[in-house]
């Protein structure tokens, strides 16, 4: 077995029971390879190490997960504005529909779409314009 | 006369939380904080996400509390939770930064560091661990977390990343290696 094999197998045999032949390869090893020892010494001071990996304290998370849980099952508050809100898209496609349809009407009605049939002025006569002008 | 005060149990808590008792569940995520917070500070570093990742395992569970039948302890399901939406978090990290590194392709070195005397906060013991387990892949972080770390067998971490005993014996195996090299001069 190669050297860099030896090392798989002293890290594998730390968590898992080796076959009896595994055990005799390793245990042979040992005594060919006497730094195998030290690795094996260096590899449990590394699990030691691990383990006693502590966390730097957060008073605040119990309180900040109590609060994401409630604002989960808090009622959204109903306001006009937000209603508004929700409301104008629809609104806003509605007057979009209404605009298209009077430009259509316009344009099927021989009016084009001059500034004047726009504007309305297009059957507008003197007359009109002064009964507008003189009302009060 | 000294009345002995029983602390009550996962499930016996478990079972006032579903009828509505908010206590019995500040009580659970007391008892499994630092399991879930050093499982996710483990997997994502010492990042200020983590903790979020953390809290959120708790509001996940606690969504899901009904599904809970406690056919698992509760402490190996919300180290489940916590390895899932960690890696979740590392995937999202990824594709964030797309600068960094594939997750799949970390170079090892040795972590390098001057005389530690010279700034011993700096370079405590614990950082340069928590550095080293860092360049490890994900499925190599995930075992060393969960094995070494919080301590659970072979078996037990094979079950919660639902791999077989074999494989995690193996990626424990290379993983512990990979951190010997890059630890080397902190160990004697």
């Amino acid at each position: 077995m190669e050297r860099n094999e030896l090392s798989a197998l002293l890290a594998y045999s730390l968590d898992n029971e080796l076959s009896a032949e595994q055990q005799q390869i390793l245990d042979k090893a040992f005594a060919k390879y006497p730094d195998l020892l030290k690795e094996r010494e260096e590899l449990l001071q590394l699990r030691q190490l691990l383990g006693r990996q502590r966390l730097s304290p957060n008073k605040q998370f119990v309180n900040t997960v109590l609060e994401g849980i409630a604002t989960e099952h808090r009622p959204t508050e109903k306001s006009l504005s937000g209603s508004l809100v929700q409301l104008f898209p629809k609104v806003a496609a509605a007057c979009v529909i209404v605009l298209l349809v009077s430009l259509l009407n316009l344009y099927l009605n021989g009016d084009g779409w001059s500034t004047e049939a726009l504007l309305g002025l297009s059957e507008l006569t003197p007359d009109d314009a002064y009964s507008i002008l003189t009302e009060e | 006369m000294t009345t002995i005060l029983r602390k009550p149990g996962d499930i016996e808590l478990i079972g006032k939380v579903k009828a509505g008792n908010q206590l019995a569940f500040r009580m659970l995520v007391e008892r499994y904080e630092q399991q879930v917070r050093r499982t996710v500070l483990g997997m994502l570093g010492q990042v200020p996400e983590a903790d979020e990742v953390a809290q959120d395992v708790f509001i996940r569970f606690y969504r899901s509390i009904e599904n809970f039948k406690g056919e698992a302890k509760l402490g190996t399901y919300l180290t489940r939770i916590a390895i899932n939406l960690s890696i979740n978090a590392l995937k999202k990290r990824q594709q964030k930064n797309k600068r960094w590194l594939s997750i799949f392709q970390r170079e090892e070195q040795v972590i390098q560091l001057p005389d530690p005397s010279a700034d011993p906060v700096r370079f405590e013991t614990s950082e340069l661990i928590n550095k080293a387990i860092q360049k490890l892949e994900p499925e190599f972080r995930a075992v060393v977390i969960l094995r070494l770390v919080e301590g659970y067998s072979v078996k037990e971490t094979a079950e919660m990343l639902q791999l077989p005993q074999g494989t995690v014996a193996s990626r424990l195996s290379r993983a512990q290696l990979r951190l010997k090299a890059m630890l080397q001069t902190i160990l004697k």
